[in-house]
């Protein structure tokens, strides 16, 4: 039954003094100056990796030892359509373990397009399928998951599809906890979205823009956009872990519009390229044609070089903290940083990544 | 234009509680069916260079953006067509039979094999079942011992298939390798010494024993190098992946370019793979290159593969003599040409048409750099391309010129002549004067059925000459010129004004009359025809109630008039589109004869009485099932008319009816359906309505007929009107003053 009129709104305005007050009490300065949330238990410690072979590098392997990391969230492989039917593209080759103790979520990755053309009678062999390969590969890794996770950008147009799959991989996967990742958008506007069937959500706090030329312009992180976001988090209906970006790329830039987008490429190395010529900050302009990470670069094409250092990262975590906070507040969480690489180690460094995974509770 | 397949896809329309689902519900189930269709526009419709004026270009290697790869080419079939042509011309003389060896080669077992080779050796063994007659004992004797060593080879590359699989681990070759490598070592037949190599070739490489397969391939050069150039490039395409695989990028990609320039049936999928990573071994590549050519070949298929404009200007630097150009610049023109393009609106984004400029710009350069080097190679598809890139950007002297002298080089070749005319006819409507319509006329007339761009060459020219006729008030024939739908919100409610206009559409009619002229029969030629048109009009005059002139049209005119598949004049409580179409699937109704009943309708209705009640009822119905929310939705469709949502004419029968009537049965049903006409003015447009509006005008009259058996039924079926019915609508909250 829906309360009367006045005590619903009643009901809210308590609420929110609520989140008000717990906001007020979670937080406390650091040496900074900015506030940091200190409310609940630490949040579990977790990197996500997004390579086709799992290998850990040695810096990798201290680095998920050094700072506490108990899960990596690992892609299995994508489901792409090709061929006009859904198909596993990229499984994960394992050649390597985490370091001991450390759990593995699997995370499947499901093209929004799949969901669009795929007949709803083959969603259940989709399903299928989809667990059959993660609970091989889990073998590989010793033992079957305790999480799964489903990676989808859905829309309110394949919501349906994408949750009668979300249904129908959980019947399949009995005792598997079920997280989903949510990204922004479907926080804002989760009336039209829909909220996953799962047990958990994974805020993607990032790929906050379009992908575009303009200097200013930023896709990963982008404070101004985030703050648009930001009200709804609160009050999502799910229990939700965070993933923060600390990952860089370049744009490949021609006339003004973006030609590719190189997601591998490390910005230190583009100081160093002798076909590239520094073009004002975070931009290069080639001076040859020639190649770059599989990119054909022609003389005059400019690279623009997006990358979240170590405090753009901590910025993100400090601005999501108190909204998650107020959600559940003392609720276990899990933070995830994306992804786990030596580049991006590199560019943090250990003590900054220390500082993000505290921000956050 | 609306689709008669998207009329009949929506479940069941209901006037009552139903209908705001439903209405969702036939906008949602549009979108999958869309989907899966594919892309809406295809190459052949964003380009207007038909790239098959090259000669002889690899299956696959045309630019497509909606082929992911580069289409394959012939690699899946092109190995046993090639394999097969190498072993006749082996055993040609033994007399085995083409079909037997094909059958030995593909498909034998090798218990078949093995019992073969032993019965040739002279071994009493049985003859496998379906060998009993084989060519292969009709062998003349002095050639026996060639097709045994031929069968023997065959035993080992069947034995080696097993093992061609790269997706589990390794299987053990067993004795397999030192097996073939003593057969290669043996032989002295150069044919079977180029099989037995690729055999250890491939062990290896399934072995994924890189370094070794690398190893092996150089040292034995002179064994791959031939007979057979089809072996010799398959085995360099196995070359290629053990160099990839073992991490040697740069001498990968050199084999890869060394196969796609050399062998056509291997070059698409060499363009595939072809993956230079970084600068460092790009220019290792280079620096392997053994010559000129070989840089050249380099530098295209990286133009194949990723980038052809910066490719041919690297090329140009090499050798401008060469002959590798004609594919990069075909595949850049489509490419340039296909890109900012927005057929649905024919608004582009601003960013898209300046790269296209800006590409259109390149390719011209390169061209022109071409043609005025002597000695260049296809200078006369430079030509081309100049001419078609002028046309293009409405210069109609330099693309005149330049498809002039294209012509004059290839002056027996209808693909060029066809090009050159569909590309003078984009010129002129790019360059437009009223006084080019017989030569545009003539040149669209004219092109070749082998040109493979004449629907995208007709929309461009279509579309560009509508504007600007539009624009010179010559509305008419705008009209019939028409390839888009109406860009802008103002263009569209002019456009629909136009349509629902009977002297405008009578215009249009007599427009198909003159044919004297070329241009008058291009301008005719993809437009409405006149039937359509006629039906058009039909359809008009009856959304606009003046049925006897629908009924004149359908009667005295050549107007379309097809089988329905319902019928009209059918009437429920809750509608059901397709429930009806199912039940009178094999219905008489035509549209001339629903036109010709509903003009006799209107005699009756007006004569009164209850006859002139029931007519009126008919009549009522008839004109809410040709709306969006009856049952024969179908008749209006392929006209301006089709889905219309307007019931008043419906509604103002439907009261005729409740007024002549003094029959309460006739009066219930006339009563409930003019309610359910208002209800479909009050949805009107709507796409979705959260939750169904009230008729206000006629439900409180049906209520005064809760006498009536008819009453019943709608309680029974209409749970909408139940609900008005049985509760009071809400009172407005009451608002406290502050």
């Amino acid at each position: 039954m829906d309360p009367p009129i006045g005590l619903a709104h009643s009901g809210r305005v308590i609420r929110v003094l609520l989140a008000v007050l717990v906001l007020l009490a979670a937080c406390a300065r650091t040496s900074d100056g900015e506030e940091e949330h200190r409310d609940g238990p630490p949040a579990q410690r977790a990197f996500y990796y997004w390579r086709t072979t799992l290998r850990l590098s040695d810096a990798e392997r201290r680095a998920v030892t050094e700072l506490g990391v108990a899960r990596i969230y690992l892609r299995m492989f994508d489901v792409v359509w090709q061929d006009g039917a859904a198909a596993q593209v990229g499984v994960v080759a394992v050649e390597d373990r985490p370091p001991t103790g450390v759990e593995v979520v699997p995370v499947v990755f499901v093209r929004d397009e799949v969901l669009r053309r795929l007949p709803r009678k083959q969603l259940p062999e989709l399903a299928q399928r989809t667990w059959d390969t993660v609970a091989e590969r889990m073998k590989l890794l010793g033992g079957a998951p305790r999480e799964l996770q489903l990676d989808c950008d859905w829309t309110d147009s394949t919501r349906d599809a994408y949750f009668d799959l979300v249904r129908r991989v959980r019947e399949l996967a009995r005792g598997v906890a079920l997280s989903a990742t949510i990204r922004l958008h479907q926080i804002k506007y989760r009336e039209r979205t829909g909220v996953p069937p799962v047990d958990r959500g994974m805020l993607m706090f990032y790929n906050m823009g379009k992908l575009v030329a303009d200097r200013e312009a930023r896709a990963i992180f982008d404070a101004g956009t985030a703050e648009k976001y930001l009200a709804r988090i609160a009050d999502y209906p799910l229990p939700l872990d965070a993933a923060l970006p600390i990952w860089a790329w370049a744009l490949h830039v021609r006339d003004d519009r973006v030609v590719e987008l190189l997601q591998r490429t490390d910005p230190d190395d583009l100081a160093r390229a002798d076909f590239l010529r520094p073009d004002g900050p975070d931009r290069y302009v080639a001076t040859r044609t020639t190649f770059l990470d599989g990119a054909m670069l022609r003389e005059g094409d400019q690279l623009k070089v997006e990358a979240m250092g170590p405090a753009e990262a901590l910025a993100a975590a400090r601005m999501l903290a108190p909204r998650l906070a107020a959600a559940l507040p003392g609720a276990p969480r899990t933070v995830s940083l994306f992804d786990l690489s030596e580049r991006n180690l590199r560019r943090h460094g250990k003590d900054q990544l220390d500082q993000v995974f505290r921000a956050v509770r | 234009m609306a689709r008669i397949s998207s009329t009949r896809s929506s479940a069941r329309f209901a006037s009552c509680a139903a209908v705001a689902a439903l209405v969702a519900a036939s906008v949602a189930l549009r979108e999958p069916a869309d989907a899966c269709i594919g892309p809406m526009y295809t190459i052949l419709d964003t380009t207007t260079f038909d790239p098959s004026i090259l000669p002889d270009v690899a299956e696959g290697l045309y630019y497509d953006p909606d082929v992911p790869g580069f289409g394959g080419g012939c690699a899946p079939s092109c190995p046993p067509t090639s394999i097969l042509a190498d072993w006749r011309g082996y055993l040609k003389d033994t007399g085995v039979a083409d079909e037997e060896w094909s059958r030995l080669l593909f498909k034998a077992s090798a218990n078949e094999l093995a019992a073969l080779g032993a019965r040739l050796d002279g071994k009493r063994v049985p003859v496998p079942p379906g060998y009993e007659s084989s060519s292969l004992w009709k062998v003349p004797a002095p050639q026996q011992k060639k097709v045994r060593a031929a069968l023997q080879f065959v035993e080992l590359a069947r034995a080696v298939e097993p093992l061609a699989d790269l997706t589990g681990r390794p299987k053990h070759p067993g004795t397999l390798l030192s097996d073939a490598r003593n057969a290669l070592a043996a032989t002295k037949d150069p044919f079977l010494a180029q099989r037995y190599a690729f055999q250890i070739l491939r062990l290896l490489f399934y072995q994924r024993d890189w370094a070794g397969a690398v190893a092996f391939f150089d040292l034995n050069a002179a064994a791959f190098a031939t007979p057979s150039t089809a072996l010799l490039f398959q085995a360099r395409y196995y070359l290629a992946g053990a160099l990839a695989r073992g991490k040697h990028t740069a001498r990968a990609n050199l084999e890869l370019a060394r196969i796609h320039a050399s062998y056509p049936p291997l070059a698409a999928v060499a363009a595939e793979e072809f993956k230079p990573r970084q600068d460092a071994d790009w220019t290792e590549t280079m620096r392997l290159a053994r010559d000129v050519r070989e840089k050249v070949q380099l530098w295209r298929i990286a133009g194949v593969a990723k980038d052809g404009i910066a490719a041919m200007q690297e090329m140009l630097k090499l050798d401008p003599k060469s002959n590798l150009y004609a594919l990069l610049m075909v595949r850049e023109l489509n490419r340039a040409e296909s890109t900012g393009l927005d057929l649905d609106t024919g608004i582009a984004d601003p960013k898209e048409v300046a790269a296209r400029k800006k590409s259109f710009a390149a390719l011209a350069a390169i061209a022109q750099k071409l043609i005025a080097t002597p000695g260049a190679d296809s200078v006369w598809l430079m030509q081309l391309v100049v001419g078609h890139i002028a046309a293009k950007q409405g210069d109609l002297g330099a693309a005149r010129t330049n498809l002039n002298a294209a012509l004059a080089a290839r002056p027996k070749d209808p693909k060029v002549a066809s090009q050159v005319r569909a590309s003078l006819a984009i010129a002129h409507a790019h360059d437009w004067k009223f006084s080019s319509e017989e030569e545009l006329a003539r040149a669209m007339s004219s092109l070749d059925a082998s040109f493979a761009r004449t629907g995208s060459v007709r929309t461009e020219v279509r579309g560009e000459l509508s504007k600007l006729y539009a624009k010179a008030g010559k509305i008419i024939d705008a009209e019939l010129l028409r390839v888009a739908e109406p860009a802008t919100p103002a263009e569209e409610a002019a456009y629909k004004k136009r349509w629902a206009d009977v002297p405008f559409l009578k215009e249009m009619i007599a427009r198909t009359s003159r044919t004297s002229t070329e241009f008058d029969r291009f301008l005719l030629k993809d437009a409405p025809t006149r039937a359509n048109l006629e039906r058009e009009l039909a359809a008009r005059y009856l959304v606009d109630g003046d049925l006897a002139s629908a009924h004149r049209m359908f009667s005295t005119t050549t107007a379309t008039s097809e089988l329905l598949h319902t019928d009209p004049f059918v009437m429920h409580v809750v509608d059901c589109h397709d429930c009806d179409h199912e039940t009178y699937e094999s219905a008489k109704w035509t549209h001339a004869n629903v036109a010709a009943r509903l003009a006799e309708l209107e005699q009756k209705a007006r004569a009164g009485g209850e006859a002139g009640a029931e007519a009126a009822l008919a009549l009522g119905n008839a004109l809410y099932n040709l709306t969006w929310f009856g049952n024969a939705r179908v008749f209006l469709a392929e006209t301006h008319a089709a889905r219309t949502r307007d019931t008043r004419a419906a509604e103002r029968w439907y009261k005729l009816a409740f007024d002549l009537s003094k029959n309460r049965e006739l009066k219930a049903r006339a009563a409930f359906f003019a309610a359910k006409a208002e209800l479909g003015q009050l949805i009107g447009e709507q796409s979705y309505v959260a939750s169904l509006p009230v008729p206000a005008r006629w439900y409180p009259v049906v209520k005064t007929m809760s006498d009536t058996r008819y009453y019943k039924e709608i309680l029974a079926e209409c749970g909408h009107y139940k609900a008005w019915a049985g509760v009071p609508p809400p009172r407005p909250p009451v608002r406290k003053h502050p």
